[in-house]
């Protein structure tokens, strides 16, 4: 009687530790983080599971009378080795393509590493502030790189390989009441 | 009696042992066998057994080179900008709490709950104290039934408990608790219940914007607001497109052609597109300068259309 209850326990134990090592919680991470005034969190936000070697696109809808912030996280298993590009729909151009760091990461070069401010003396994390015209859409481009096959030869070509790795990119929006202009 | 029962109680005693150890090498094989089937099961994002995991699972399978989100705004996001509007209060555009009874099926329930979640955030951005705890009431009762009640856990609970009559207050926790809901369905790959949560939602904003205004004006705010919402529809169509094989998807679909129509129909009249080349201290400028346009004649019909949706959703199921 007393086996069975153990190992009722153990498996209660187990299992559940089994399945969330397996999964990864991302929208959960939003909790992480926090809107800088004036800007407050915008709802819109989202954090989702992605995996290496793949295109991921986050279509978001932009109200005239706001401005809105945008910044980007990801998990470090990735390493960066994601570009970013963003179209307005509304006219179809391309106001961004960035990688998600450069050799220099400076200011405006890169949308994940850090850079310092002079300013403030403190190191930022890189953002993006959008103003709508008048409402739109923006088409967020995330592609992330394939994982990179270990090196076997002497030749420096790069080789992808089939493994597929996951984590979480997360779109943090922040919003505030446009200044310069009011709804029209 | 003594001597003759204790080669019995030493054999017994090994027995017992022996039995231990099986019993301890049938728990491991259960627990490998267990953690086996739990690992192949979150790997195929298949663990509950529901059918909303399994057959999203299959979709991201079809779909394994790029996938897309269509992001929606929640209710408390559209009547932020109805604040300012200075629309009046109006208990007349609400579903009544007690209508709660009418939703039988995890369709409707699911639509409510959405629906009942936009008259929450609307109560609240009032600051109606009294109808906020009805319709928070309301709201976890139906979180209940379509299986979200963990959502409500003791820490917002408490908060709602301790709620004064204090408007910051009243909208942060239905607000957080919105979000929480969006965050615990999105965690748990219920993607089909999120989609329909945040259609009712949508559908219940737009029909409480549209029947708090009793005038017509061209270049009001809230016109501006309703018109710019074909960005929304096209996204929230979008989005439910990509579950279309689900049949309470599908009959949602329908149910909303009529307001997809409507605004596709609304015409866009664009100038030269300035995007990117005139950032104001570092602002990237965007939405060239497309103006949507709502007359007074399509105003009164999408009152009609978002009428008609709406009331074909709070209905008895």
């Amino acid at each position: 009687m007393k086996m069975r209850k153990l190992k009722l326990i153990v498996i209660l134990l187990i299992v559940p530790i089994a399945i969330v090592a397996q999964s990864l919680d991302c929208p959960s991470t939003l909790q992480m983080r926090r809107a800088t005034p004036p800007f407050t969190f915008n709802d819109l936000s989202k954090s989702a599971q992605c995996f290496t070697g793949k295109k991921y696109e986050f279509v978001v809808p932009l109200m005239k009378g706001k401005e809105y912030r945008l910044s980007f996280y990801a998990s470090p298993i990735f390493n960066n080795n994601i570009t970013f590009r963003i179209i307005d729909m509304n006219s179809g151009q391309k106001v961004l393509e960035l990688p998600g760091e450069t050799q220099s990461s400076a200011k405006g070069e890169c949308v994940l590493r850090e850079y310092f401010d002079d300013a403030t003396n403190k190191m930022i994390h890189p953002f993006f502030d959008f103003y709508p015209n008048s409402s739109t859409t923006l088409k967020v481009i995330i592609d992330i790189a394939a994982e990179e096959a270990p090196k076997t030869g002497t030749d420096n070509t790069v080789q992808t390989t089939d493994e597929k790795k996951k984590g979480c990119v997360t779109i943090f929006i922040q919003d505030k009441k446009s200044e310069e202009l009011g709804f029209n | 009696m003594l001597k003759i029962n204790r080669p019995f109680d030493t054999n017994f005693l090994l027995t017992k042992k022996q039995i231990n150890m099986n019993s301890l090498l049938s728990m491991f094989k259960t627990i490998m066998i267990l953690a086996f089937i739990a690992t192949f099961a979150a790997c195929n994002g298949k663990g509950n057994g529901n059918d909303d995991k399994l057959n999203d699972s299959l979709v991201g399978l079809q779909d394994i080179q790029s996938q897309t989100y269509y992001l929606i705004p929640s209710p408390e996001g559209l009547f932020s900008f109805i604040k300012d509007g200075k629309l009046k209060y109006s208990d007349a555009v609400l579903n009544p709490t007690n209508n709660i009874d009418n939703y039988i099926d995890t369709r409707s329930k699911e639509l409510n709950f959405g629906i009942y979640s936009a008259d929450l955030a609307y109560v609240a951005s009032f600051n109606k104290y009294q109808q906020s705890v009805d319709y928070l009431n309301t709201v976890r009762t139906l979180s209940d039934e379509i299986g979200i009640s963990a959502v409500f856990d003791q820490n917002l609970i408490g908060r709602i408990d301790n709620i004064i009559d204090d408007q910051d207050s009243l909208l942060k926790v239905t607000s957080d608790s919105y979000l929480s809901i969006v965050r615990y369905l999105e965690s748990s790959d219920r993607k089909k219940s999120l989609a329909l949560i945040v259609t009712g939602g949508w559908v219940e904003s737009i029909y409480v914007v549209v029947n708090l205004l009793d005038t017509y004006k061209q270049d009001a705010k809230v016109i501006s607001l309703l018109a710019s919402q074909k960005h929304v529809v096209s996204n929230l169509t979008s989005y439910l497109e990509q579950m279309k094989s689900d049949e309470s998807i599908q009959m949602t679909i329908n149910e909303l052609k009529p307001l997809s129509a409507f605004y596709e129909s609304l015409e866009v009249q664009k100038e030269e597109p300035k995007n990117g080349e005139q950032p104001k201290d570092g602002k990237i400028v965007v939405g060239g300068n497309a103006k949507i346009i709502m007359t007074e004649p399509q105003f009164l019909t999408l009152k009609k259309e978002i009428t008609s949706v709406r009331n074909k959703m709070i209905k008895k199921s």
